[in-house]
Order: C-alpha cells, then structure tokens, then sequence
C-alpha cells in the first residue's frame, strides 16, 4: 500500500489505515518541516483530529483554538459570525471549537505520528505510475534523493499528493478539467503585533478566523498561529498585480490595507517575520479520480477556492471515507470488473459539489448568501461551513437547494466520469483541453501560456 | 410607489449611523450591507412580509422607493411571534437550535 505525499491528507490516510490492519507506505519528496499554506480548520476536521486521538496534543501544543469566523462587511463597521459547530448522533447542533494551525508543525506532528502508529515514511518523489495490462495502477516508478531511481510495485497508490495532482496529471483518470476560479492570486506572510479578539469564546474570542470582505474576488484574512504570530493574506485579481509593476512584496505591502479599514485596526504595522509567498489560485476538478488500483484524496481530485478553509478538512475526511473501502478492495472485494471504488467517488463528488454550489452563491450573489447565513438557514450553513457536506450529512440541505435554484443549476448524477462539470461550464473553452489530441498537454501548459 | 410602514421608516433611519432620517424616496439608504441582511429578519419577522430568494438583490434594497415597489407587490401576514435573538454587536447571530426547543 502506498501513499503519495506526506501532507495532512496522506498522514490521516495512513492512521486510518493503521486502523483497518494495512501499514502504508508513505512516500514524501520533502525534508519536513516544510512551508505550507492552509492554516485554518473547519469544526469536522477538528473533529476527525478528536477521533484521531489528537485532542490533548493539540492542546500541549498550543495551537490557537477557532471558535468562530468573524466576516467583516465593505465598511468594516459590521461583522457576521459563523460559530464553530458539532452535530451528535442524534443530529442535535451544538457549538464546538476546532483550531489554527501553523502547518509546518502541524504536518510534521501527523506525519510523525502515522509513522509512530506503523506507517514508514521513505523520501522521495513519485515520477510515473505503473500500470497493469487491464489499467490498473500497479505501483509507481520512484526517484530517489541520491537521484536513483526504482520501480515499486503495491496493490494500491493513494494519491494524497495536494495540488500536484499526480495522478491526474499523469492521465491515470479521467480528465482534469478547469474550474470556475482562475484569475487570482493570493498574497501571504505572517505578522506579529497584531490585534485580535478580546474575549474567551464566541465572537471575540482571541484566536478567531477573521475575513475582510472587499468586493467580488477580493479578501483577505487574518488566522492566528501562536501566541506571536498571525498569518495574514490577500486575495486579489491577478491583472491588478501585473499591471501594478511591482514585487510580491511591494505589492502585498501596498495594497492590503485596501482590502477594508478594519486592516488598521487589526494589523496596526506590517512587522512580516515570513517571506511573501505568492499563489496563483485556480480551481480544478480531476474526472474519474479512483479506479483499479487507485483513489485520489484532497486537492490531488478537486479544489474550488480557499475562501473557507476546507482544505485540510477535506482532505481528512475523505482519508477516513476510504480507508475501510481500501482494506475491502485488499481483501479481495470490489473486483467485479467495474471501478472498484465508484461508489465513493459519486459520495466525495457530491460533497464537493455542495461546497462547490456554497462558493458560487458567496462570489456571485454575496447579499443573498449573507441572508441565507444570517437569516434563512443559520442552522444548515453552520453545518456547510462546519464541513459536514456529505451525503450521509443531510446533504444537500434547502439551503444548498436554494442555492442551485437561484444559481439556476441542477445536478445529475450519472457515474459519467468525462462529463464536463458545472465549474468548467462557465469557460466552455477549457472543457476540451483534456479530450484527445489536445494541442495543450496540461491544465499547467495552458495556465502558463495565457 | 406604496407608503412605507411607519416602522419600516424608523428601522432604516435608525439603522444609518448617524446619518439624519431620510426625507427623499430616491435617495440611497446608506445602511451597511449586513444591516440590509438585518432588514430582510425584519421585514419578515417583525412585519410579516415574504421576500423571496429571487429578491434578495442589493436593488431592491436600495432606496425607499425600489423597496417601497417591492413591498407593495406583497401582503404582509401577522407576525408569527417568532422569537429570534436580537442581532446586535458582541452576541453570535446564529440560531443553534436544539432539540425539543
């Protein structure tokens, strides 16, 4: 059993496994700790952690605890918040707490601990996967540090490998299409100085996410780390960046207290202990992401918008979905022929496609989504913002239904892997940059070379 | 253009800041994208009326009069008594209900 990537995904991957009786393999390219961005936590990944057994290291660590997101409005004047939630089994709502996590210690406690638990943990990189006669994914070819390399052969690849969407990229699945976001880029750095909420829980409390809403595609945010230091960043058009002339930095200096007036207050001098880091934000979605062999996990199927922290999340969630299905596919089950794992795909695309439905509302229609938050669904988009968007979730509730209608959307579930999702349906144009005889090999080719 | 609810009226303008109460039907209500989101809780628990989903655009909330046209397509009802939480600074907006309540 092998895991691609060392990430908060391939580490979750591994301890769930642990736990079905199957000791992976994980194979990470990076020295760790390593940079990583995606600090906030949604209320279900904090509460995978809990199950995980985390619950009293995250609190000897001191990670800052999240009660909430504070959303500030235009004027920054007014706020909404989104309390941190739990649901029991009986389904009753109760407010919960989940944490801020600078993922440089975050990731390497995970992944340290998954060794610990029976996971090994071996450096380096995944290059081309090894397929059997029949297409199923048969091992990988591996480089090693000392440039080596070596053809390893297992029962499975679980592809945690985030962004690089290695086996999507590797057209092992179906086709990796672009979604609807693709003209941002996110500036980040973290501070120390800053400001944060007075209080003990709730709205004030001290280690809250807050997110500066300016307009259509641009935000930013404030996400505590430690006791010092806050992570904060912007997200902005990439064309006011090129046309600005500038550095990331430059830039990243001038414009974010552009984003709203409430910036001064909260971060009264730019004291950046980190350098500027520059993302280009684009959504994608991998077509046929598990088959023989093979399930894609996290980033390495699908990411929409980083706007509410869903990343790791996901990621964790999708990890312990899969992890009994894996030991039933090594016990001999699921190999009637089809796609042994279709089952889970449909339940992880759904999902995200009730998230996906959430962040169109938020960027195209902000009024009514702020109503629905505030006013007509307080309850189920706790729950969303929770994370809990699965279909075993009550999912999709009336207010993601209430979304697609005024998004005017529908969604028909066929188990067609090639099929243009709804994201790539706004930009027709990049719907056939995977099908056959492409002249662009990758959705990467085709970014760099607009 | 319908009149406007005397109540509706002393919502908005005390709902500008410190700006004075408005006198021009055309004029922008200046309130706070989120105290709009407050006005349609308003509207519909405290006044009764029904804004629909396909409603809640920044243009219909934007002067006295476009809200005065929205409203008078609709009939309010009774207020259904609904107790729901105040929303004012420092106290969570959200409703957690639970079960039985």
């Amino acid at each position: 059993m092998l895991i691609i990537g060392g990430g908060p995904g391939g580490s979750a991957m591994a301890m769930f496994l642990v736990r079905q009786g199957i000791k992976p393999v994980i194979l990470e390219q990076e020295e760790f700790p390593r940079y990583h961005i995606g600090e906030s936590l949604t209320g279900e990944a904090g509460q995978v952690l809990r199950r995980l057994g985390f619950e009293d290291e995250m609190v000897k660590r001191e990670h800052p605890v999240k009660h909430g997101v504070k959303v500030f409005g235009t004027s920054g004047q007014n706020s909404w918040y989104i309390p941190v939630s739990a649901r029991d089994k009986e389904w009753n709502l109760s407010f919960s707490t989940t944490w801020q996590v600078r993922r440089s210690d975050f990731d390497t406690m995970m992944l340290k601990e998954a060794e610990a638990r029976g996971a090994t943990v071996m450096r380096g990189a995944a290059t081309k996967p090894l397929l059997a006669d029949d297409g199923a994914v048969r091992g990988v070819s591996v480089r090693w540090p000392d440039g080596k390399s070596e053809d390893i052969e297992t029962q499975m690849v679980l592809d945690c490998s985030g962004q690089a969407t290695f086996l999507g990229n590797q057209r092992v699945t179906g086709p990796k299409y672009l979604g609807n976001y693709d003209k941002q880029v996110a500036f980040f750095s973290q501070v120390t100085g800053a400001v944060r909420g007075s209080g003990t829980s709730g709205e004030d409390a001290k280690d809250n996410t807050l997110i500066f809403y300016a307009k259509k595609f641009h935000w930013a945010w404030f996400i505590p780390l430690d006791k010092d230091i806050v992570s904060v960043g912007m997200v902005t058009p990439n064309a006011d960046f090129l046309a600005k002339k500038q550095t990331p930095e430059e830039f990243f200096r001038n414009e974010f207290y552009n984003i709203n007036p409430e910036l001064r207050n909260r971060v009264p001098e730019m004291n950046l202990v980190e350098k500027v880091h520059v993302i280009p934000n684009y959504s994608y979605q991998v077509r046929g992401f598990c088959g023989k062999g093979f399930i894609c996990i996290g980033d390495a199927h699908r990411f929409i918008d980083p706007i509410f922290s869903f990343g790791v999340s996901v990621t964790t969630r999708e990890a312990e979905f899969a992890a009994p299905l894996v030991r039933e596919y090594l016990e001999g089950s699921r190999r009637n022929g089809g796609n042994p794992f279709a089952d889970h795909q449909l339940f992880c695309e759904k999902a995200i496609d009730n998230l996906e439905d959430m962040i169109d509302m938020f960027w195209e229609q902000p009024f009514a989504f702020a109503t629905f938050v505030y006013h007509r669904y307080p309850d189920q988009l706790t729950d969303a913002f929770a994370s809990r968007i699965y279909p075993t979730e009550h999912q999709p509730s009336p207010a993601i239904i209430a979304f697609r209608k005024l998004l005017k959307r529908t969604r028909e579930y066929d188990q067609d892997d090639y099929s243009v999702p709804i994201g790539s349906r706004f930009h027709p144009e990049r719907a056939a940059l995977w099908e056959p005889n492409s002249p662009v090999g990758t959705t990467e080719q085709w970014m760099g070379a607009r | 253009m319908m009149e406007i609810p005397p109540k509706l009226k002393e919502y908005i303008d005390n709902n500008r800041d410190s700006l004075p109460p408005l006198t021009d039907p055309d004029e922008p209500l200046q309130i706070d994208s989120l105290r709009v989101v407050r006005l349609v809780a308003f509207l519909e628990n405290d006044l009764g009326y029904r804004i629909e989903d396909e409603e809640l655009i920044a243009e219909n909330f934007a002067t006295l009069r476009s809200l005065g046209e929205l409203l008078a397509t609709k009939t309010p009802t009774a207020s259904t008594g609904e107790v729901k939480p105040t929303p004012e600074e420092g106290i969570p907006t959200f409703v957690v209900r639970r079960k039985g309540t």
